[in-house]
């Protein structure tokens, strides 16, 4: 097949299923070492089975709902993906978006919309720090991200003794926040294709010479995309919290596991790709609550963030690996 | 057994025919063919490419290496002008690698200063290899060689990276090593190269070395003055291109001539110098104020001339340089059918099918044609003809020339002193960031060029500043 | 533990993390699996921290060295996609040891077996461990075969064409860089405090440490001073008594900040830096 859109369909699924296989392989070498022998109707009914249906279970509106904060963090990363940059501070910013919203929903009593915007708020400016760095002292945004992260959810450990958790007040926002999601993400597609800001940043994804070359500051817009990204990082925190998926304040097991990475694996299944991300983020959702529906005494309920990793794994290793033309992540 | 050390045979040259390349033991044996085809043959000779229709035979037995690894143990050794040093690395630190070399830094010195002496090389070995000259590290590369004991030594496209007098000092050195059971192969682009061998074949049409056409016209008024620029490498450089008149810039890989092309178009910013276009002050335009002011600029191969075709499309790429202005922008938004239109009429005009926008040439002549579509008072190009054959080369330089006939200021940068001649209108040689020289190209020759591009001065004496 | 016997630890992982990334930034891969390199390792030598230093040493190198093969093997020829494979893998091990704790039922260690009493101060065996470490890294890099073929694999545009054996060597630079990030990573979790949890990797250690041999540009002994400099930084902080949690945060803010300062991107360094 010639076309480049089925192509890159058929990659995501090859990771997809290469990632659910390594998967399984673990959740066999799991239950073997837990029960002492391989049952495989153990493994197929209360592992397998239950993490490849369970994302059903609360239906297909439920589903979209849970993984409108996905999508979001998905799309802030591929759009730093399409100007040539890597967010790998995505936990950071869901975690400071999550903590804010929390903080303006339970303690002040702000209405949804509001936590949302402050959320946003808190992650443009944590998303302005790598960019500033990148733009001002030439620091790679791989680095500034990933270290930024830490100390974000690192500082908000330290606070962890002092602010009392609080479920988000009854709000139902299951049907607006898939909404929100599809929005942004045909904003974001409109953005990256349609505008001439959106030009200047593909330019910038080709090579840094390229955009500077068509008149492009690199560093301009290296910041902005990092802000803004920060932004969709920042409002996905906060509509976590308020979908009441967020259950404590986020603490450093987020770091390694968690947001962070499911927003990176379906940013890299989808190549980077606003739309596709937002749609590969409902995958990576449906699996990570299917993962939560298997027996947890024989499988660990860590099973699905491992399955995930793989799944990310196997894109860095397949999809982006194929020839020179491939990126720089 | 036969009496050939290698055999090339079934080599597709160009118009669909067959060449032959043989070579004795102990001969010096040039082919001169077209860049592609040399970049080809040493790729496959030197185990980074499999699959060609040429078919290689080493002393009688078939030779298809599946790794550079491998064509080394059989004693194949291929040498291209990119090169295959590491930056921080000296030479010394390169020979203590060989096999069977297990030597210190000093033993090692000592092996490669004696066979500098032996063949008349002159070789930097104490310096980092990122620092030394294009034409330091083909010798260096050589050397390495020769120390490793290869018995045949493929040389890809010297006069890349080396200038006229700078081969043929290395071709004494070689024929030197000839004598002593080593088999080179010269592949190049360039008669007066392939000349220095013992022997050649000629794979492509022989290049032609009259200058192309051109209308007799009187030089116009300065177009573009740069005093003293300096920074990002430049050291006080100084000149003046002029309407009607295509002015060459020839420098080696590594003399400034990415800087000098950066610093006029705005890319790099300096820390000192002037800079004016039609009299006026543009130092501190910004790239796309420079670009309406009328500086045109093709980017050379590094950056594929500018045409990307990976996340942009045609259109967009078509409109690299002028996509904010109203005709392809309403506030904000793209005008994409608008680019579309406009890509594909350039397309249709340069004869170029939807699909074969990528090619090398392809893109280098979509680039011009961007940089040239519109009204601009001068034109820069950097090596807008590395690689291609002869005949597309002649077409860019017609371009070029008709550019210039029209009366506007063409600024040629290139490392090629051949190109600088035969479609320059004057030549300046750059060197260490400097300019060293400026000639009239009906009155001089390449090697003259070639010495000033490696660091002689005009009305000084040769320099010999190291470090 | 005493203070002195806390900065060691801390200290030798940091330093070990640092000439891990050393190693493996010379050899052209940077080493964004580092945190999971340093949690398998320090895990499996935790879990031996009950029998004699020098086995759970040993099996802390030799489970890091796994770890770090694990992660680079498919990318022995190729550079696109190792970033995202560190991350990649930095989540799986951060998910696999906790599935691992599910598994052998929790885990339990001692920090007993670990120290030297030198001029009447507990030290840690990790600070011999890593200034040897330092010699052997900066032996190795510097003036070793192996070094030059590592350097020419880093930079050279055709290693190949050098006669250079590029996946073995690639193989040898994976081995080494998770040997002391293994080690490193042992160290690293014997040093964090009590309220420790396995979802946490080496608490970032791994990143300060990374960004340290970044800054430091790959040199062992740059990477050493920069150790010592946000050493004595947390030093200073603990004696002046910050808080836990500020404590631990420290050595990124700074590893940040060192980088930011000391380790601008020059554009020489672009062949360097490919990811």
């Amino acid at each position: 097949m010639k076309n480049k859109g089925f192509r890159s369909l058929l990659r995501a699924l090859l990771c997809l299923g290469l990632g659910l296989l390594l998967g399984a392989a673990v959740m066999v070498a799991a239950a073997w070492l837990t029960l002492g022998e391989i049952r495989w109707e153990t493994v197929w009914q209360e592992g397998l089975l239950p993490l490849c249906t369970g994302g059903w279970r609360e239906g297909p509106l439920a589903l979209l709902g849970r993984a409108a904060p996905d999508a979001l963090l998905a799309l802030g990363i591929s759009l730093a993906w399409q100007g040539g940059m890597l967010q790998l501070g995505g936990a950071g910013l869901y975690a400071l978006g999550a903590a804010a919203a929390m903080l303006c929903g339970s303690l002040l009593g702000w209405p949804w919309y509001a936590c949302l915007a402050v959320s946003a708020l808190i992650g443009t400016l944590w998303g302005a720090v790598p960019g500033l760095l990148k733009a001002k002292l030439r620091l790679r945004e791989a680095m500034g991200t990933a270290l930024t992260a830490w100390v974000a959810i690192y500082a908000l450990q330290a606070f962890s003794s002092l602010i009392a958790w609080e479920q988000p007040a009854k709000t139902d926002l299951l049907i607006p926040a898939p909404l929100i999601a599809v929005a942004l993400a045909l904003l974001v597609w409109l953005g990256v294709r349609f505008t001439v800001s959106g030009l200047d940043l593909r330019l910038l994804g080709e090579s840094e010479n390229t955009a500077r070359y068509a008149g492009v500051d690199p560093g301009k817009t290296a910041f902005w995309t990092l802000c803004l990204s920060g932004l969709l990082g920042g409002a996905a925190g906060g509509l976590d919290y308020l979908l009441g998926g967020v259950n404590q304040l986020p603490d450093l097991s987020l770091a390694l596991t968690g947001p962070g990475l499911h927003g990176l694996a379906a940013a890299a299944l989808a190549g980077g790709r606003p739309l596709e991300a937002a749609l590969a983020a409902v995958a990576v959702k449906y699996l990570s609550l299917g993962a939560g529906t298997v027996n947890g005494a024989v499988f660990s309920p860590e099973m699905g963030e491992a399955i995930l990793a793989l799944i990310l794994y196997c894109c860095a290793a397949i999809a982006l690996g194929r020839g020179k033309g491939g990126r720089r992540a | 057994m036969t009496d050939y050390a290698l055999e090339i045979e079934h080599i597709p040259t160009a118009g669909n025919g067959e060449g032959l390349l043989k070579a004795r033991p102990g001969e010096f044996r040039a082919a001169l063919a077209e860049p592609s085809l040399c970049a080809l043959l040493s790729a496959e000779l030197g185990g980074f490419s499999r699959g060609g229709e040429a078919e290689y035979t080493l002393h009688g037995q078939p030779f298809f290496p599946r790794s550079p690894r491998a064509a080394l143990k059989k004693g194949v050794a291929v040498v291209t002008p990119e090169g295959a040093l590491a930056g921080e690395l000296s030479l010394t630190d390169h020979i203590r690698l060989l096999p069977g070399l297990l030597c210190g830094k000093k033993k090692a010195r000592q092996k490669a200063e004696a066979l500098c002496g032996e063949y008349h090389f002159s070789a930097d070995l104490t310096n980092p290899a990122g620092n030394l000259s294009a034409g330091d590290r083909y010798r260096g590369e050589i050397l390495l060689a020769l120390l490793r004991n290869s018995e045949i030594l493929v040389l890809c496209q010297p006069e890349a990276a080396l200038t006229p007098l700078e081969l043929e000092q290395l071709a004494a050195g070689l024929r030197k090593a000839c004598q002593q059971g080593k088999t080179v192969l010269l592949l190049t682009c360039r008669k007066s190269a392939a000349a220095l061998a013992d022997a050649y074949d000629a794979l492509s049409p022989e290049p032609d070395d009259t200058p192309p056409d051109r209308l007799d016209i009187a030089v116009g008024s300065v177009v573009l003055e740069a005093r003293s620029l300096t920074g990002g490498g430049l050291k006080d450089v100084s000149f003046e291109a002029r309407a009607g008149e295509i002015l060459a810039v020839a420098g080696l890989p590594g003399s400034g001539k990415q800087a000098l092309l950066d610093a006029l178009t705005g890319a790099l910013a300096l820390s000192g110098g002037r800079l004016r276009l039609n009299g006026r002050e543009i130092d501190d335009y910004s790239v796309r104020e420079r670009v309406r002011a009328g500086v045109a600029c093709v980017p050379g191969p590094d950056m594929d001339y500018g045409f990307p075709l990976k996340n942009v499309s045609a259109g967009e790429s078509m409109a690299l340089r002028r996509y904010r202005e109203p005709a392809f922008q309403e506030s904000g938004f793209l005008r994409k059918g608008e680019m579309g239109r406009y890509a594909g009429d350039a397309l249709a005009w340069l004869n170029i099918q939807r699909g074969e926008e990528g090619t090398s040439e392809n893109r280098r002549r979509c680039a011009l044609t961007r940089e040239t579509d519109g009204n601009f008072h001068v034109l820069e190009v950097l090596n807008p003809t590395k690689g291609l054959s002869d005949d597309a080369a002649r077409d860019i330089w017609n371009r070029l020339i008709t550019l210039r006939d029209e009366r506007r200021a063409v600024v040629l940068f290139t490392a090629d002193a051949r190109e600088a001649l035969l479609a320059g209108d004057r030549v300046l040689t750059l060197c260490r960031g400097e300019i060293t020289g400026e000639f009239d190209p009906a009155v001089t020759t390449e090697k003259e060029l070639g010495l000033y591009m490696t660091g002689r001065r005009q009305g000084g004496e040769e320099r010999f500043d190291e470090e | 533990m005493t203070f002195t016997a806390s900065l060691s630890l801390f200290f030798a992982a940091l330093l070990l993390g640092a000439l891990a990334s050393v190693i493996a930034g010379r050899g052209g891969r940077p080493l964004y699996a580092l945190e999971g390199v340093m949690l398998c390792g320090g895990l499996t030598g935790v879990l031996l921290s009950h029998e004699p230093a020098w086995i759970s040493l040993l099996a802390a190198g030799g489970a890091g060295m796994g770890a770090a093969l694990l992660w680079g093997l498919p990318f022995l020829r190729r550079r696109n996609g190792q970033v995202l494979a560190g991350i990649a893998f930095n989540g799986f091990a951060a998910a696999g040891s906790m599935i691992a704790a599910q598994i052998i039922g929790g885990v339990s260690y001692t920090r007993k077996g670990y120290w030297l009493e030198i001029y009447g101060e507990n030290v840690t065996v990790f600070l011999p461990v890593a200034l040897g470490a330092l010699l052997a890294v900066w032996l190795l890099v510097h003036h070793s075969r192996f070094g030059f073929r590592l350097r020419l694999c880093g930079q050279s545009a055709a290693p190949e064409r050098m006669g250079v054996h590029v996946r073995w060597t690639g193989v040898l630079c994976l081995a080494f860089s998770g040997l002391l990030g293994g080690v490193g990573g042992l160290s690293a979790l014997l040093s964090l405090g009590g309220g420790w949890r396995m979802a946490w990797g080496a608490g970032g250690l791994g990143y300060a440490a990374m960004a340290l041999a970044f800054a430091g540009k790959y040199g062992p002994f740059r990477s050493l001073g920069l150790t010592l400099l946000l050493s004595l930084l947390y030093g200073g902080a603990a004696w002046l008594g910050a808080p836990e949690s500020a404590l631990t945060a420290l050595p990124i803010l700074a590893a940040l900040m060192l980088l930011a300062i000391a380790g601008r991107k020059r554009p020489t360094d672009e062949r360097m830096e490919v990811l």
